[in-house]
């Protein structure tokens, strides 16, 4: 298509390098750590695999790994989905534009800490508007974030709240540089709106869809300011996903070498899974 | 196969009337080519047969049947785009398939109908290959071939060939025409080139600010343009035109030269006229009318001069290499029924009265 497959990669540079620097080079620090122990004395020793060793035989690892991979098999189409349908709505505008522009660009201006304690005052038992209303219209309170069987998804709703628009970025460009003339094509051929969607948009937005789904993929696994200001990985570990379990080992137990054995264990999850999700979404044209 | 009738078609962008009332008739097998300037609205009316806009107002008719108001699946044309808008992730066998298998064809029929296709265009060992892994001319082809592949009732062309280079261009128009003898098919062809134009058409559409300025067989409007413009558009280089008083059965200039009036002159005494020549209707004479040589132009077979005469330039092409020289005087004459005249206002076509 492009004069060249890097391209895209270039204009992402500013926001990859963003993630290096802030995510992944700590993580890559943490792999080195990870086979480090804090011994009675309190300096720093090498032990080995022991941190590993420890993790797997530890019940709240697992049951943090279980969470984790619901949570992004989950929020992880769900965020493409609707950021797709973004996208696809401000390509070919309905009326009311003007209410979706301002919802889509509304959560990318709020940052996550704020965004989060926002939704805690909003979804609130006593004082939030939002069980007021639901009380109102006769479906009655809901415990969101304080519930053990809602919370995690409430945690969904609020990331996808957050990061739908901004990857519906991503894919509006991908609208955009399908030429309109395939469509027109397609039209004389004599494509409906939905064929044209399932024969020409589609196939063409593989590549937008597959840097989404990777690059959310990635961040998703390391999603966690949202469980620390609203739920603290609870009620009941409920939303204790393994980042938020990397946290807590390191500032609340002072146990960084399990802290890091988490951060390594994710890492190496997130590779795994982004390299099979390119795989996924490769096309035809690259496979043959 | 299918005629096609236009009835006063007119269409408007917001405030712009870009086609101000079209009406042309094109006959079952015909092949129809749709020349003018750039921004004269061709694509736009090309587009409004397709079902790609919708007319303001005006009827359509395509074998018989109003589709005006019918959107492009219903119309049964196909298109050949000027960037030939192949699908960039389907092989060049599902491109030109994918019309059939939205129809829901059998599988079978597709492969026998692309197979046959590609057949005819050469592109028997490029099926499995994506538009990607093309040449231009490839992709051309594979164009066509999509078009091909449905055996509309009409077949669109804008300006497919305008992306090739000349050499490919000029084999791809011999193309085009054995297709059309072949396949017999209703094709109304934009373009750019009047040589293309010329040499594929029975017959020509010049247009002009969204109006058609003239229509008939090449060799028609080129021997007889309706008006300055059509003489003016078709030929390469362009018609000769200077500005004069007939007078005595001549074309007397402001600056007082005396051009040979030809045959339309009779009758109109004292009105003001464009005279106008083609460059290869005016050749080196012993008596005509003379002008001072600025430039030559050898092109091969050819001599292009510009000589300047009565103070305006004037091109002529020599069907010879003659031996000339910038400052030289020449002597130069045209053929009487080669001579054309037209009105200096409205610039419509003069003829002799009786
Ligand atoms: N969608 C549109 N909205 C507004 N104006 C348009 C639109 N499409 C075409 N026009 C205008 O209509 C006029 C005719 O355009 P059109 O593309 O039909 O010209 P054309 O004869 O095909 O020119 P070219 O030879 O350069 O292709 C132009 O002035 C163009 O700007
Ligand atoms: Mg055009």
């Amino acid at each position: 298509m492009m004069s060249s497959r890097w391209t895209p990669f270039l204009f992402l540079a500013p926001a990859l390098a963003g993630l290096l620097i802030f995510r992944l080079v700590p993580i890559g620090v943490a792999v080195g750590g990870s086979l480090t122990g804090v011994s009675l004395m309190g300096d720093l020793r090498f032990v080995g695999a022991e941190n590993f060793e420890y993790l797997l035989t530890d019940p709240q690892f697992w049951s943090s790994l279980k969470i984790t991979l619901f949570f992004n098999v989950i929020i992880n189409p769900l965020q493409l989905a609707v950021a797709f349908a973004l996208a696809m709505l401000v390509f070919r505008p309905l009326p009311g534009l003007w209410l979706y522009r301002t919802l889509l660009v509304l959560p990318m201006a709020v940052s996550t800490g704020i965004s989060a304690v926002l939704f805690g005052l909003f979804l609130d038992g006593n004082l939030g508007p939002l069980n007021g209303f639901l009380e109102w219209i006769g479906v009655g309170a809901q415990p969101f974030h304080r519930g053990q069987d809602q919370a995690l998804y409430t945690l969904i709703g609020i990331a996808t709240w957050k990061g739908a628009g901004y990857w519906m970025l991503f894919l509006l460009a991908g609208l955009y540089s399908i030429p309109s003339t395939v469509y027109e094509a397609a039209t004389i051929d004599g494509a409906s709106a939905w064929q044209r969607f399932r024969y020409v948009t589609l196939p063409l937005m593989r590549k937008p869809m597959a840097f989404v789904l990777v690059a959310d993929t990635a961040i998703n696994f390391l999603f966690f300011a949202p469980v620390y200001i609203l739920t603290s990985g609870g009620p009941g570990g409920a939303t204790s996903l393994l980042m938020f379990e990397a946290y807590r080992s390191a500032f609340t137990f002072s146990d960084i070498g399990r802290s890091l054995a988490i951060s390594t264990i994710l890492l190496g999850i997130i590779l795994v899974i982004v390299v099979l999700e390119f795989r996924l979404l490769r096309s035809p044209e690259e496979r043959a | 196969m299918s005629t096609m009738n236009i009835e006063n078609l007119r269409k408007s962008f917001g405030e712009t009337e870009i086609l101000r009332g079209i009406d042309l008739d094109v006959g079952d097998g015909e092949f129809v080519a749709l020349v003018g300037p750039s921004g004269c609205g061709k694509s736009t009316l090309l587009r409004l047969i397709a079902g790609l806009e919708v007319a303001t107002s005006g009827r359509l008719v395509i074998g018989g049947r109003d589709v005006t108001a019918l959107p492009p699946k219903e119309r049964d044309v196909a298109m050949v785009f000027q960037n030939y808008a192949l699908y960039p992730h389907m092989t060049v066998r599902s491109n030109m398939g994918f019309s059939l298998k939205l129809r829901g064809a059998e599988k079978a029929e597709i492969e026998r109908k692309v197979t046959e296709a590609a057949d005819v265009l050469g592109l028997d060992t490029l099926l499995d290959r994506y538009p990607g892994q093309l040449s231009g001319g490839q992709r051309q082809r594979v164009a066509t071939g999509r078009a091909i592949v449905r055996d509309p009732k009409l077949f669109l062309f804008d300006e497919p060939l305008s992306n090739l280079d000349a050499k490919l261009r000029v084999q791809m128009r011999t193309e085009i025409k054995a297709l059309h003898q072949r396949l017999g098919n209703t094709m109304i062809y934009v373009t750019h080139d009047q040589i293309e134009a010329m040499t594929l058409a029975d017959r020509i559409v010049v247009m002009h600010s969204g109006r058609i300025e003239q229509e008939g067989a090449p060799l028609d409007l080129y021997d007889r343009p309706a008006n300055a413009f059509v003489g003016g558009f078709l030929g390469s280089p362009s018609m000769n035109f200077i500005k004069g008083h007939i007078r005595g059965g001549s074309v007397v200039t402001d600056d007082g030269s005396v051009l040979p009036g030809g045959e339309a002159v009779g009758g109109h005494e004292g009105r003001t006229v464009l005279w106008g020549a083609r460059p290869e209707s005016i050749v080196p004479a012993t008596e005509g009318f003379s002008g001072m040589i600025e430039v030559v132009e050898p092109t091969g077979p050819d001599t292009q001069l510009l000589v300047r005469v009565a103070g305006q330039p004037l091109v002529v092409l020599l069907r010879s290499r003659t031996p000339a020289t910038p400052g030289e005087k020449i002597t130069m004459t045209v053929s009487p029924s080669e001579i054309h005249l037209f009105d200096a206002d409205h610039g419509s076509r003069i003829e002799a009265k009786p």
